[in-house]
């Protein structure tokens, strides 16, 4: 599978995650802000109460399943509705046709400029880099993923892109990299930032921007932010590229309330962001301020693989509100970064296996305790630990070497476990076997030395005589 | 090729569907509504209540003079006010004569109406065709905004019922629907919330009805 992005993979998730671990700052900046996201969240929840808000879940998980599951009959409708409406669509198999599109588009428009808001898609196919290659200058304005550009970094959550940084960190980054003068002050650094990006916005030649939602019955597409960025990428520059997946379409136009309610509360405890934009078309007599050609860029990359495998179909249903990543102990600890890829998160372990292929991140599905606190959050009820269990089960059907010895030791134990005759004859020769694998654990009790397995976990032992034996000694006594 | 391409997305999704013929027409869900529970007063109360928690103010006014004397109060020495082309504020005689765009950058304070509102979120809902209100709403630093009280909806999902139609079964659909709650903000930095990172800093809603006759 096609990933135009450097050379980071997700199959350093065990070393990257330890180095994260052992970074004070980064601790202490995803403790800030996953803290507050989750509280916010609760609070809006809360606020809404639990009937209403399972309502508003169910409701939403049943529009998504009904778009899915007719996805041909919604996107056509989708597209020909832009069509009609004025609009360019281009579909787009590959990462690469994708970015080739939009580059080309820039060089034959004499686009040098471009301005961007905040797209996850963008970052999947690798967007910027394509654009750079093609001479046309990418410029990132959402204040997050400026900062993450300006560092020359990926953002490392979906809609918290700096969440990694802190405030300190973004005063480094603004003094070195635009020679202003150093400040911590967040009203200020944000104030530079409206002024820097107020010039880009007004020279770009073309906004490029991802979807939230694709209305198919109006051919609308739908944008969420509370910056106020997207709405100048898509009203200032001349040509306004969309780029979706294919899974972002819903039906119709009074399916987006329940989702707009939804997103807003799970991605920042809001009862609705800041601005929604609903943009439709180009209006040919011009009579209006907005741009004049508009493109929307539908986009497979290996989503319609998705859509085949029925186990991991619902993984199409995210909306990207990244509550899970905030609500997950692992995400909490080890940051974004950590999972190698564009997607991070108990989402990311879910999609991005199935986007770059298992053999790639074959880590990912285990980078989690299935303690299911993403399952609970979920807006659109998407069963992640079941998902993360199944791609465990796919990873170990493969020929790993290293796991070959676990996989022949559940091959005895189930052997053992499906015979009482056998599984008492295992238990007396581990007895024996036991005495020479023991060690104290940190409460000083006896446990199993079991090699890696038992580095955080306590292994323990057989007890002297089983249950059994004592039963049956008990029984005869009582004769 | 175009039409290619979309043939062979389309038919790969089929098959992956294991539905490789074409897709019957869905049969659309039942109705919902997705209205947040009502407070107990009426749609102007629970409109104003939210404007104030999504951080914006809102005032009621009753004459051209009361809103020009607001928008006068707000405005900075020296700063300019642009109006947008919008039915209330042509009604008002708010409106001046100068081009809209030439000024924009430089003004302290864009003036324009809303078609719509809605009661559960205090969102205010801004139609092009009617009128232009993308730059004007948008690029200078306070966003003044009139509104009838008439047009106050429960929830998105009700005006969408109302209006939804209307809009969009017309030849040139409206390019830009925005819909706006509160001031711009950001909290990228350490999650503290900052106002007017891209958009306004601050959100005036007025509410007009003319004075009892």
């Amino acid at each position: 599978m096609s990933t135009a992005l450097d050379n980071q993979t997700a199959q350093t998730f065990a070393e990257s995650s330890r180095r994260a671990l052992v970074n004070p700052p980064l601790q202490r900046a995803l403790t800030i802000a996953t803290g507050k996201a989750s509280s916010a969240r609760e609070a809006a929840r809360t606020q809404l109460g639990a009937t209403h808000w399972e309502h508003l879940r169910d409701r939403a998980h049943a529009i998504k399943a009904e778009a899915i599951n007719h996805l041909d009959y919604y996107l056509e409708q989708f597209a020909a509705n832009v069509e009609r409406n004025g609009g360019h669509v281009f579909w787009a198999e590959t990462a690469e046709q994708a970015c080739a599109y939009i580059a080309e588009l820039a060089q034959r428009r004499g686009v040098k400029e471009a301005v961007k808001s905040k797209s996850m898609m963008t970052e999947e196919i690798g967007l910027n880099k394509a654009l750079t290659t093609a001479g046309v200058e990418a410029i990132e304005t959402d204040l997050g993923e400026y900062i993450v550009q300006l560092a020359n970094e990926r953002p490392s959550h979906i809609n918290m892109p700096a969440i990694h940084k802190t405030r300190s960190d973004v005063a480094d980054l603004f003094a070195n990299k635009l020679g202003v003068t150093r400040t911590e002050e967040i009203s200020e650094m944000t104030a530079l930032a409206r002024r820097l990006l107020r010039a880009r916005f007004a020279s770009a030649g073309m906004g490029i921007t991802g979807v939230n939602y694709a209305i198919a019955e109006t051919g609308t597409i739908v944008l969420v932010e509370n910056e106020g960025n997207i709405r100048l990428t898509t009203s200032l520059p001349k040509v306004h590229v969309a780029v979706m997946g294919i899974e972002k379409v819903i039906p119709r136009l009074e399916d987006l309330d329940v989702f707009l309610k939804l997103l807003s509360r799970s991605a920042s405890g809001q009862k609705m962001c800041s601005y929604v934009s609903l943009l439709t078309g180009i209006d040919i007599s011009r009579t209006e301020q907005g741009p004049e050609e508009f493109h929307v860029v539908i986009v497979d990359n290996g989503r319609v693989k998705m859509l085949a495998d029925t186990e991991l179909r619902e993984s199409l249903y995210c909306i990207r509100c990244g509550a899970c990543l905030n609500v997950c102990p692992e995400y909490r600890k080890v940051g974004g970064h950590a999972y190698g890829w564009v997607y991070p998160g108990p989402i990311g372990a879910v999609l991005t296996p199935q986007m770059i292929g298992l053999d790639q991140a074959a880590a990912l599905p285990f980078a989690s305790s299935l303690c299911g606190a993403c399952a609970d959050v979920c807006p659109v009820k998407i069963k992640l630990p079941e998902m993360l269990l199944h791609l465990r089960h796919e990873v170990n059907k493969t020929s790993s070497p290293n796991r070959s010895i676990e996989r022949f030791g559940f091959r005895v134990w189930a052997r053992a476990m499906s015979s009482s005759r056998l599984y008492r004859a295992a238990a007396t020769v581990a007895r024996v076997a036991q005495r020479f694998a023991m060690r104290k654990n940190a409460s000083g009790a006896r446990a199993l030395m079991v090699p890696r397995w038992s580095v955080a976990r306590d292994f323990p032992p057989l007890a002297p005589s089983s249950f059994r034996k004592m039963a049956t000694k008990k029984d005869k006594g009582h004769k | 090729m175009i039409a290619q391409a979309r043939e062979q997305m389309l038919s790969r999704i089929r098959v992956a569907l294991g539905n490789p013929a074409e897709s019957p027409r869905p049969n659309a869900l039942k109705p919902f509504v997705a209205r947040t529970p009502p407070t107990n007063g009426g749609l102007v109360d629970e409109f104003c209540e939210e404007v104030g928690k999504a951080g914006g103010h809102v005032a009621h006014v009753h004459s051209a003079g009361e809103v020009k004397k607001y928008i006068a109060d707000l405005l900075p020495t020296g700063g300019e006010v642009a109006f947008s082309d919008g039915a209330l504020i042509g009604e008002l005689g708010l409106g001046d004569s100068r081009p809209q765009d030439s000024n924009l950058l430089d003004s302290s304070i864009g003036v324009t109406g809303a078609e719509y509102a809605l009661a559960d979120t205090g969102t205010l809902v801004l139609v092009s065709g009617g009128e232009q209100h993308r730059l004007i709403s948008l690029l200078p630093p306070v966003h003044v905004c009139l509104l009838s009280p008439k047009n106050i909806f429960p929830s998105l999902t009700q005006l969408l019922a109302h209006a939804g139609g209307r809009f969009y079964s017309r030849a040139t659909p409206p390019q830009a629907l925005t819909l706006i709650t509160g001031p711009s903000r950001t909290a990228d930095i350490e999650q503290t919330i900052t106002m007017g990172v891209h958009g306004p800093k601050s959100l005036h809603v007025l509410i007009y009805s003319p004075a009892n006759v």
